[in-house]
């Protein structure tokens, strides 16, 4: 998270609609400050040294045990205006999505291919994407995070778990396969019409972004009225665009973005009543876990995107 | 001392020619090529934002007879620069790092409406977009407002009532072309409301009769308890607003998180198959990070598409009248594509790899990507070309597009009379191509002369046959001789600074070789 945060009040401002869901257990934090919001994810202070660090990567290949966070820590900032060495397709047709999904490539006869419909944009440590799994079986995901070694780690936690479920013994509680979420590094600030289509998408989730909260930093910002647009290309119509944050100031921030831009509509609490995409976003990502722990606030809003209007 | 003329126009309605070298633009006629009026934007630049509308604009020539309108002229600027100062702190001592330096305040785009009466330029370093009343060829200012960021390309859209700007943070804005009215009171948006709110409190209590001190207390501990409550308010608000720093009025149209380098837009008329009964209007814009966005216009919230298929920086960008639904495009690639931009796919990937060739000798080594590594560019020799499109023209007579390479003196033409982009011919020219200006069959090109007692301005005519020939007539000459004449720089100056402004394309390549900072 950013460090240089919040000179975010403790106003309980009314544009603030703090989501309450009977399944959150959310407590009100007296005052977001800077004690509560910077649970940085530690970088590579970790008191581990790099030699030993690519070491482990190296050597738990492969292997069905489930990595260490510790070893692949990283810097939390990562700069999204720079040329950063990325590979990216050069359109949605070019990239490979069989590597990614091998279970799901190519379609089976007679079915239409599947493609990705779900994107997790920032997914850090992809604990959504694991969690979100199961839930949406068959329904291909996919988390864009712009850190390398925490793009590695999640990419190690998926291969973890799909060999988990299949070295599973007769008997055993029936696992799922995790063969339908995948990571990739990217700027998703830059380059998400390079992954995908238009209205390829049902559901983008937006959780815990860093909030670049200093003024003159809005288009560091994971939202402003320039991306909406971009989101609601990648949206289709009926599709959800998911945000949940510790930091109110982002929050209000982003739900005025959403909110004034002409292809999405926010959500009643009404209509998110039991949506598994907050309740899991609400409860299983890293930062979410860790807002939870020091019983920070976390404030909700979701987004449906409209059909283009008439011209 | 000369400077070549980075920049060439000429105006469709009136013929006339445009010639901008360095910070000075010049209006020419066309048939004779008489200078009518010359103009230079300001050598050392500031830094603060601000408008100024010259007095006599479209709403009347009523400056001399209204005093109250010309000092409101005043106020706005005295007022900008302190609201400015004030937001802006960093640009400020920029600002006097700069002060009375001389930059290349580079001419960097020119446009001419429709009607031919006005002319629309931005200039480099100042930031600023200018627009001229053009009546007989004179240069009068009517407005010029000053942008946060370095703009990168211009266009006229809604029947030349909009100007849009693409700067180089990747955003476009819509300015009204003439600044309205209320653009003089911007400014007072910056007095925050809990300012107000002191001041009315202040007045409050001077009105009041309080029965006693304690009562007087209260009542203001009321009152500043009130005022802190606005200012919280009023400051969340202002947190949720886009900080953009341009104090008149402005649309934001969109937003890349990169880089923009060109920008063009698209009418179809209501009579066209794909516009369905309707005019509309499209803006492209294209990127350094190889895209091409297809957005509505004015209903930009809605991107439509994106032609994407380059895998180098997009700087220059052409739909060609005869052919509304097709696009081409050209950059750091060493091919041009031609679109269906409604439809995001690529009809014809073109080599300019044989032509640049031809025109540069065998002996010159020409890159050519061979793995699709992006660091294969940045791995060859410098002494091996790269090629990199810097502009494209139309020729609407023979259905022809020029295309201009950085670096290389010669220009090729392409037909596009059938269905597909063919290479014709040629043109070799006395210098590397700077600009290109067509009016009908004429071609100017303004060029960097290697002899350096050569014209600027060639002019070349292109036959119905498609055939080169030479142009009659000596407009070339005369406006090579009229700039050489009026451009007065230093030459160590010119030495240092006008690489980046004749050859700005090449620099926008990537260069992955610094390895990001976090891994
Ligand atoms: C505070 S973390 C939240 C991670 C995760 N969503 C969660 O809730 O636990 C924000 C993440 O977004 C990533 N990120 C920031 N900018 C990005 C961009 N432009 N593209 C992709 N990922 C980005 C960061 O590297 C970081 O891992």
């Amino acid at each position: 998270m950013d460090s240089a945060m919040p000179d975010a009040s403790p106003s309980g401002s009314p544009v603030a609609k703090k989501l309450k869901l009977a399944s959150a257990p959310t407590i009100e934090a007296p005052a977001v400050g800077p004690t509560t919001t910077t649970v940085a994810v530690p970088n590579a202070s970790s008191g581990i040294r790099t030699g030993e660090k690519a070491q482990y990567r190296e050597a738990r290949k492969g292997k069905a045990e489930l990595p260490k966070k510790k070893y692949y820590r990283q810097r939390a900032h990562a700069n999204p205006f720079s040329d950063h060495n990325l590979d990216y397709p050069v359109h949605p047709e070019a990239q490979d999505w069989s590597v990614h999904y091998p279970a799901y490539f190519p379609a089976a006869e007679g079915s239409t291919q599947a493609k990705v419909e779900v994107a997790d944009i920032g997914c850090g440590f992809g604990g959504l994407l694991v969690a979100l799994a199961p839930k949406l079986p068959n329904t291909l995901m996919l988390g864009l995070e712009i850190r390398t070694q925490v793009t590695e780690y999640v990419s190690e936690r998926i291969s973890a778990l799909r060999l988990q479920a299949t070295e599973q013994k007769e008997g055993e509680e029936k696992m799922h396969h995790y063969n339908n979420i995948s990571v990739l590094r990217a700027n998703a600030m830059k380059f998400a019409p390079n992954l995908f289509e238009r209205g390829q998408l049902s559901k983008m989730f937006l959780c815990f972004p860093d909030p670049h909260f200093k003024a003159r930093k809005h288009k560091a910002r994971i939202v402003s009225p320039g991306l909406c647009a971009e989101y609601a290309y990648i949206l289709r119509p009926g599709g959800i665009a998911y945000t949940i944050t510790d930091v109110e100031d982002l929050h209000n921030w982003m739900t005025h973005h959403f909110s004034e831009h002409p292809l999405f509509e926010r959500l009643t609490e009404e209509e998110l009543e039991g949506d598994v995409g907050v309740e899991t976003m609400l409860d299983e990502t890293e930062e979410g876990k860790k807002v939870t722990r020091n019983k920070g606030s976390k404030w909700i809003s979701c987004f449906r995107r409209k059909e283009d209007p008439e011209w | 001392m000369r400077h070549p003329i980075q920049r060439l126009h000429v105006c469709a309605a009136t013929a006339r020619v445009y010639a901008a070298a360095s910070n000075t633009l010049h209006v020419f006629d066309g048939s004779t090529g008489a200078l009518l009026s010359s103009w230079s934007a300001s050598k050392s630049t500031g830094a603060a934002p601000t408008t100024s509308v010259a007095a006599d604009t479209q709403e009347g020539n009523d400056a001399e007879t209204n005093p109250k309108k010309k000092r409101k002229v005043q106020e706005i600027d005295a007022a900008h620069a302190k609201s400015a100062v004030k937001d802006n702190k960093s640009d400020k001592s920029r600002a006097s790092l700069f002060s009375g330096t001389t930059t290349n305040n580079a001419v960097s785009k020119i446009l001419t409406t429709a009607d031919g009466k006005y002319a629309v330029i931005a200039t480099s370093e100042d930031k600023n977009v200018t627009v001229f009343s053009t009546q007989d060829g004179k240069l009068e200012v009517v407005s010029s407002r000053t942008l946060p960021k370095r703009i990168v390309d211009l266009a006229l859209v809604d029947k030349d009532n909009t100007i849009l700007c693409a700067d180089k943070f990747g955003d476009v804005f819509g300015l009204p072309f003439f600044p309205p009215a209320s653009d003089s009171e911007s400014t007072e948006q910056t007095t925050g409301p809990s300012e107000v709110a002191t001041d009315n409190f202040k007045m409050d209590i001077d009105d009041k009769t309080f029965e006693s001190e304690e009562q007087k207390q209260r009542y203001i501990e009321k009152q500043k308890a009130h005022a802190a409550r606005e200012k919280a308010a009023a400051e969340r608000r202002k947190r949720l607003q886009v900080e953009y720093n341009i104090p008149f009025a402005h649309d934001f149209i969109l937003g890349h998180v990169s880089m923009l380098l060109c920008l063009s837009t698209v009418t179809l008329p209501a009579d066209h198959p794909e516009a369905a009964g309707k005019e509309k209007t499209w803006v492209l814009t294209g990127d350094r990070d190889e895209h091409i966005r297809v957005t509505r216009y004015p209903q930009s919230y809605v991107i439509d598409g994106f032609c994407l298929g380059h895998t180098q920086f997009v700087k220059t960008m052409l739909t060609p009248s005869w052919n509304l639904t097709s696009l081409i495009s050209g950059g750091g690639d060493e091919f041009l594509l031609v679109w269906n931009w409604r439809q995001g796919k690529v009809l014809q990937k073109v080599d300019l790899v044989a032509p640049v060739q031809g025109a540069l000798g065998a002996e010159t080594k020409i890159f050519v990507p061979k793995t699709g590594d992006k660091h294969e560019a940045e791995q060859v020799d410098e002494s091996v070309f790269k090629i990199a499109v810097s502009g494209l023209w139309e020729v609407p007579t023979v259905k022809g597009v020029l295309v201009a390479v950085e670096s290389v003196p010669a220009l090729f033409l392409f037909s596009y009379a059938s269905g597909s982009l063919e290479y014709t011919s040629t043109l070799a020219l006395t210098g590397n191509v700077l600009d290109v200006a067509v009016k009908q069959n004429n071609i100017f090109v303004s060029v960097d002369p290697v002899d350096k007692a050569a014209p600027l301005v060639e002019e070349h005519m292109l036959d119905q046959a498609g055939q080169w020939t030479p142009a009659e007539g000596d407009v070339a000459a005369t406006v090579s001789g009229a700039v050489v004449k009026a451009v007065d720089l230093d030459e160590a100056l010119i030495a240092a600074i006008t690489p980046n402004v004749l050859y700005p394309v090449k620099s926008l390549r990537k260069e992955y070789g610094i390895r990001d900072r976090e891994e």
